[in-house]
């Protein structure tokens, strides 16, 4: 049974259907960006071996936005780790953009990340003798912008973010909230095909919830691929696709539809961009909510 | 109890009532038909809260006004005083977790992602509405729809690390 819930791909589940050999992508249409082949990870712990990731196989389409929930201790942010190169994997393969990468230096990563791939850490890792624009236009810089376009690039980012009162501040007087959002805004400052991200809304009141989805649906509309981790379900109700872990596997992997109330919707329809609510279903919503 | 608050600022009739919730709630809040709200107020004139008379209009059918009475006010004080019962665990869901491996269906992972992929239907939808509405009690109405449907998932999570 358990092995049926493996399919990489985004299907129904079906109890007792075979996974197919090799993972798929969510959706026609999507040539995979990213792949990761019966990825385990286990670590070594007080003379025991623990098992974060126990067979994960994941096609992740370009221009995807996809969210990984689950249970806390799930191996959600390892699997993101694994998949940004900040730790290997014990078996399996991951392949980016047509090319092996689990078996790259750190170095070769470094590269990489440098250039392709933007990664928010759940504990924002911000350079703190650098001031909050320089620790965003660095990023830009090194990931092969001119000067102009880095700074202009940081202007953007944070007034985005509502920080622009804060470019001049040290990460370490930023409230967590603040700090975050100057993670996300240097992880999205190279505008990576690839954008990473652990709980990028984990320390933020609703309206700085608000900006950060609304960075995220930009970057989303002009086709970067997004995975994050979150258990906001506000986030995660916002991505076009959701994989939840238990236990380190996919135990669920759906196409999001348009929204409606009913567990049926969405289950088989096409992913699209939300449409309005009607208001006999929306009048269901809040009277079961009322 | 809304239609007790709101005639205590002035009489008013039926169809002065319902604007006045779609006013205020906007489409935060499915305003109740004009049937429904007949109905309420005649409950409440039964029940001595509320007391009406007719006024007589001379291109139109008389029109029923209805105010508060005394009774009314301290019904209405009241209400405002007592803290609200916070919301009853929606068990639909959770009797069908509990009670369908009687009816033979075992697969409660696949009971808890259908129930979570509706869950995040259901919060798309919310906010999209909430992105569409002017700060106000409207918006904080869908927000906090949006927090108990948070709470819902958490808890699905749960269910999930527990029974599967």
């Amino acid at each position: 049974m358990i092995g049926a819930r493996l399919a990489g791909g985004a299907t129904r589940i079906r109890p007792g259907v075979k996974a197919p050999a090799s993972p798929r992508p969510a959706q026609p249409g999507h040539p995979v960006l990213l792949r990761a082949s019966s990825i385990t990870k286990i670590f070594q712990a007080d003379g025991g071996q623990v098992p974060a990731i126990r067979g994960v196989d994941l096609a992740l389409g370009r221009g995807q936005f996809v969210a990984v929930m689950g249970p806390s201790g799930s191996g959600k942010s390892t699997l993101l780790h694994l998949l940004g190169g900040l730790e290997r994997p014990t078996s399996g393969e991951i392949w980016l953009d047509g090319r092996r990468v689990d078996t790259l230096s750190q170095a070769r990563w470094a590269v990489l990340r440098r250039r392709h791939v933007g990664f928010v850490f759940q504990f924002f890792n911000l350079l703190s003798n650098m001031t909050v624009a320089d620790n965003v236009e660095l990023a830009a810089l090194m990931g092969g912008a001119t000067r102009r376009q880095a700074a202009q690039r940081r202007d953007e980012l944070l007034g985005e973010l509502g920080l622009r009162g804060r470019a001049d501040a040290a990460p370490a007087r930023l409230s967590g909230g603040e700090q975050q959002r100057v993670a996300l805004a240097r992880a999205m400052a190279n505008r990576p095909s690839l954008l990473l991200a652990d709980e990028p809304t984990g320390n933020l009141d609703s309206a700085a919830s608000r900006g950060v989805l609304r960075l995220l649906g930009r970057a989303h509309a002009d086709g970067q691929t997004i995975l994050l981790v979150t258990h906001d379900a506000r986030v995660a109700s916002a991505a076009e696709r959701v994989i939840c872990l238990s236990d380190g596997m996919v135990v669920d992997d759906a196409l999001m539809g348009p929204p409606g109330p009913g567990p049926a919707a969405g289950l088989t329809a096409p992913a699209g961009p939300p449409s309005a609510l009607s208001s006999a279903a929306l009048a269901r919503v809040l009277r079961l909510r009322g | 109890m809304p239609l007790l608050a709101l005639l205590a600022k002035e009489p008013a009739h039926g169809y002065e009532l319902k604007m006045l919730l779609e006013q205020i709630f906007g489409e935060a809040y499915p305003s109740p038909n004009i049937g429904q709200i007949y109905v309420t107020l005649q409950r409440l004139e039964r029940d001595g809260l509320v007391a009406s008379q007719d006024v007589v209009q001379q291109t139109r059918p008389n029109k029923r006004v209805y105010e508060l009475t005394p009774a009314g006010r301290v019904a209405l004080a009241n209400w405002v005083d007592q803290p609200s019962e916070g919301p009853r665990i929606r068990d639909d869901f959770f009797m069908k977790l509990a009670l369908s491996p009687l009816a033979g269906a075992t697969d409660r992972l696949g009971l808890i992602n259908r129930q979570r992929r509706g869950y995040l239907n259901q919060m798309r939808g919310l906010s999209t509405l909430a992105g569409a509405t002017e700060p106000g009690v409207a918006r904080l109405l869908i927000e906090g729809a949006i927090l108990h449907l948070q709470a819902d998932l958490d808890w699905l999570e749960r269910c999930q690390e527990e029974l599967v």
